[in-house]
């Protein structure tokens, strides 16, 4: 009997239905016609072990003839060491996964490809993630682009190869975003137009942020969509639109500042003393008037009517207005040097709002000199100002320079510093800058404390330092001090991590 | 022989350890570090007053360290080995200290003894203590026998019942309803059988097919029982197969004496399952001259007994294997080891399905209680259908697979669309891959 036929007896039960006479036909009928029919439960059971074991060890196995994806072709470039593939393996089962992009970025400078059995979560994480994408890509090589294709969770590959405008009409929001970034440092205008085409019925909140794109790329072509947006309902998008319209001195937006702030600031040269006229040298001012009112014109073009919290309500358009006046109007209006204008900015009664205002404009307007001049005043305690903008300007080594002058005068500053802290751990230390951190980390934990959240930013320092200063940051720590026993686990969290960065860049090296 | 970080995890005993291990990875966590061909060794500041010494046999693998943990390896022994197959070159001594040569010694030592012992002729025993002592072990043996017989007789009643009720009223059984008769067999001394039955609970659940998956089972059982009311009747072979299923156990100084077979083996896959607090180690190795497949268990009852490390899968030892008796032998001790050789390309024995197929037709027809088959193919590729994945030959043969998603993603990908060696377990339905070999590299699945 068939196997099947005895199952179906056996659902029923026994008692429902009886098994069929056996004919003595073949080999195994003649032994199934052995058993005792008057036995029905011990005659199945029989059956469905003779029948069940001929089936089975007669059976051939399935022919499968559907397709089959056509086979990977080969690797142009050659696979990451052993290795490097276990360090990646950690990372992506989740040890010290704050350092895979960077794991990444070094495989792709050493043009080299994952194991092909991480490609599945590297693939995965993509998907998940997209700010890794552009990371993750270079190391997928001809294997995860062939993976890629098959899976529709891991679609983002097709995309990120074709780099095709499909992205942008059928891609989400952070897709969309990624697509236009992209093509603003290549095609700013052909950017400009695939936003001029949807403006309108795009939601306010991706507008604001497609908006704050046209960063990259920013020239005069932009400025009439840029005008037109200063009339928009949602408030972000108009001050991005202000915003970028300031850093374009050709502006009309930029000529109409000027005009309102050219008539406020009267530069008075300095005088030179002479001992015969007994006249005493007067150094170079600056003569404030303070504008009158902040009309309409003048908030659509980003002035914000409010004042900041304890800042006087003038004054904090002045400075605003400031920001938005090219830099050069003064140096040339007035025929003095970078210096001489800060100097008298000094010597003023509105020295906050002027300085303010000079280093929004240097922020804005990406001026080096400005920048460069400014720093070591932005620095200091009480500063309102924009710290984070003059530092995104400022070359990075000139920064580094600074602020290792301004730690060596007072360790506190670091921990103090809002702005500075997460301009800290944005970037990658140079090599003198990370040996100088490290010296004031040490300094640092041999003293008694319970700042627990810096202790918990140690981990964070260790993704920053230099890849010179490794061997380095392993030594030189008072183990005995009395700070100790509170800052040990910062300090083993930052040379775990340390350890591992040097691991990753060992394996990558020869 | 290059160890690979994955190889060394491997051997954590569980997660805790493993992490613990990758932690002490650092060299400058250490205060001496040394390797040389046959072991690795180093010392390390605990929270005691003395550093930990810690040695490594690299021959077997063994462990030794003098930290109090329990478990085994400790965490000092898998930071060492990480160490050495991460960065060999941070192990600057050259020359073993005298507490890493004196424990190699002993363990020398040992491994002579007991190969001494299972070659050495039995002393002749005082006759009167020896047939006491024969006697005693006979009574026990009868009574055993006794107790299996009437346990046998009530399961049969049960699997009357069953059939005659029929399966269509069990979806919505209790579990009781399994583990009433599997608690019967262990009080009737057949654990083997009573795993088997326990097993069966929830089997409505597997699927569609359960109805044929559970007649089979069930009438493997009758098949069982019909045996051993005629026992002495059948070939030895076959009474060692059913002493097996039904769970009874042979000495293994008993089963040295059995001829050895001497082969590179392969240690094709490995796999533990835990059931009640029992773990069970399956480790499978293929004779790449013999072509045969052996079956190496290990056990622990508890994190105080640990599993047997010694054979690493994707390594090829020459030994020398024993088998236990059988129809169709597959459960083996390792004898004696000769050292490693080479471990890639590995011969692996089946180069289709259709091959495989044959051997595990081979193995159902001499015991028709085993559960479980290894397979290792020279070169298949995975392909995912719309029902699941499978593994294609050459000819076009299909098997289908039983294994994770996320892992059968790593499959193809390591594949590439193109042949690659898989080793794994056969249940007769479905084929559950333990190891993948591709691009010269082993991977544990």
């Amino acid at each position: 009997m068939k196997f099947g036929e005895l199952t179906q007896i056996a659902m029923l039960g026994t008692e429902r239905q009886s098994l069929a006479a056996v004919n003595a036909g073949s080999a195994l009928e003649q032994l199934e016609a052995q058993l005792d029919p008057a036995q029905r439960e011990r005659s199945l059971l029989s059956l469905a072990a003779l029948s069940g074991l001929h089936e089975r060890i007669g059976s051939l196995a399935t022919r499968d003839s559907g397709p089959v994806p056509a086979a990977c072709a080969d690797e142009a470039q050659p696979r990451m060491n052993e290795r490097a593939g276990s360090l990646l393996s950690r990372l992506l089962g989740g040890d010290f996964e704050e350092l895979l992009p960077e794991f990444l970025n070094l495989s792709a400078a050493a043009g080299q490809l994952a194991p092909p059995e991480n490609l599945p979560a590297l693939l995965g994480r993509g998907a998940a993630k997209p700010k890794l994408r552009d990371a993750i890509f270079p190391v997928l090589g001809e294997r995860g682009r062939w993976l890629g294709v098959q899976n529709p969770e891991w679609g983002w590959v097709v995309g990120a190869a074709a780099d095709d405008e499909s992205v942008w009409h059928t891609g989400d929001r952070p897709a969309r975003l990624e697509y236009l970034r992209k093509v603003r440092e290549t095609q700013p205008a052909r950017a400009q137009e695939l936003l001029t085409a949807t403006w309108k019925e795009e939601p306010p909140e991706d507008r604001a942020a497609f908006i704050a794109a046209f960063d990259a790329g920013l020239s005069l072509e932009d400025e009439v969509f840029l005008e037109a947006a200063l009339d928009d309902k949602r408030k972000e998008v108009r001050r991005h639109a202000a915003k970028l319209l300031a850093r374009l001195p050709d502006s009309a937006l930029a000529k109409r500042m000027m005009e309102r702030v050219r008539p406020l600031l009267r530069f008075i040269p300095a005088e030179s003393g002479s001992l015969l006229k007994l006249k005493k040298a007067k150094a170079a001012a600056l003569e404030v008037t303070l504008p009158t009112e902040c009309d309409k014109a003048m908030q659509r073009d980003g002035v914000e009517p409010k004042p900041a919290p304890g800042r006087g309500e003038k004054a904090g358009w002045l400075a605003q207005m400031l920001a938005a006046v090219p830099l050069t109007t003064w140096t040339g209006a007035w025929g003095c040097g970078v210096e001489d204008i800060i100097a008298a900015s000094e010597a003023s009664e509105w020295k906050a709002e002027l300085l303010e205002g000079w280093v929004l404009a240097a922020a804005a307007q990406r001026d080096a000199e400005w920048a460069a001049a400014l720093f070591p005043i932005a620095l200091e305690p009480g500063r309102t100002v924009h710290l984070e903008g003059l530092l995104a300007i400022v070359a990075l080594e000139d920064a580094e320079d600074h602020l290792l002058k301004y730690f060596s005068a007072s360790f506190q500053k670091l921990a103090d510093s809002p702005g500075i802290l997460p301009w800290l751990r944005q970037h990658q230390w140079g090599g003198n800058f990370s040996r100088g951190v490290l010296d004031y980390l040490r300094a640092l934990t041999a003293a008694e404390s319970n700042d627990w959240q810096f202790r918990n930013l140690l981990r964070d320092f260790g993704c920053r330092i230099s890849p010179e200063a490794f061997s380095e940051a392993a030594t030189g720590w008072r183990t005995d001090s009395a700070g100790w026993a509170f800052w040990s686990k910062g300090v083993e969290d930052f040379l775990a991590v340390v350890q591992f960065r040097a691991d990753m860049h060992s394996a990558f090296q020869k | 022989m290059p160890w690979t970080t994955e190889q060394v995890l491997a051997l954590a005993p569980d997660a805790g350890s493993a992490k613990s291990g990758k932690d002490l990875a650092a060299p400058r966590k250490w205060l001496t570090l040394g390797a040389n061909e046959v072991c690795a060794w180093g010392s390390v500041q605990g929270s005691g007053k003395d550093p930990y010494q810690t040695s490594i046999d690299l021959a077997g693998p063994a462990f030794k360290c003098s930290c109090p943990s329990r478990k085994f390896p400790c965490k000092h022994g898998l930071g060492l080995f990480l160490i050495l197959a991460q960065q060999p070159a941070a192990l600057t001594e050259k020359t073993p200290p005298a507490w890493t040569t004196e424990w190699l010694t002993k363990r020398v030592e040992k491994e002579e003894k007991k190969l001494a012992k299972a070659a050495a002729p039995e002393t002749p025993p005082d006759p009167e203590a020896a047939a006491k002592a024969a006697a005693a072990a006979e009574k026990r043996a009868a009574s055993r026998e006794a107790r299996v017989t009437s346990g046998l007789e009530e399961l049969a009643v049960w699997m009357d019942d069953l059939v005659r009720t029929g399966f269509a009223s069990l979806p919505g059984k209790a579990s009781s309803f399994w583990e009433n008769p599997a608690a019967r067999l262990i009080d009737a001394q057949a654990p083997g059988l009573a795993r088997r039955v326990s097993a069966l609970d929830g089997i409505t659940t597997f699927g569609e097919q359960w109805p044929a998956r559970l007649l089979r089972e069930i009438s493997l059982l009758h098949l069982a029982r019909e045996g051993w009311s005629r026992v002495a009747s059948l070939p030895a072979a076959t009474q060692a197969d059913l002493r097996a299923t039904l769970g009874f156990t042979m000495n293994h100084q008993d089963v040295f004496g059995e001829p050895a077979v001497r082969d590179r083996w392969i240690v094709a896959g490995q796999r533990v399952t835990e059931e009640e607090r029992l773990r069970t180690q399956r480790t499978w190795l293929f004779g790449a001259e013999s072509k045969r497949a052996a079956l190496c268990l290990s056990f622990s009852a508890g994190p105080n007994q640990p599993l047997d490390i010694s054979l690493v899968p994707g390594t090829t030892i020459d030994a020398e294997v024993v088998f236990f008796p059988s129809a169709w032998p597959l459960r083996a001790l390792v004898k004696q080891r000769h050292g490693y050789a080479q471990t890639l390309p590995p011969e692996l024995p089946h180069r289709s399905i259709a091959q495989a197929n044959a051997f595990a037709a081979e193995a159902l027809a001499a015991n028709p209680w085993i559960e479980r088959i290894p397979f290792g193919f020279s070169g298949v590729t995975p392909v995912r259908r719309a029902y699941g994945w499978i593994v294609r030959d050459g000819d076009g043969a299909a098997l289908s697979l039983r294994v994770p998603d996320a892992k059968a993603w790593m499959l193809h990908a390591l594949a590439g669309g193109k042949p690659i060696g898989l080793a794994g377990e056969w249940d007769g339905e479905e084929f559950a891959p333990l190891s993948a070999w591709a691009e010269g590299r082993f991977l544990r699945v």
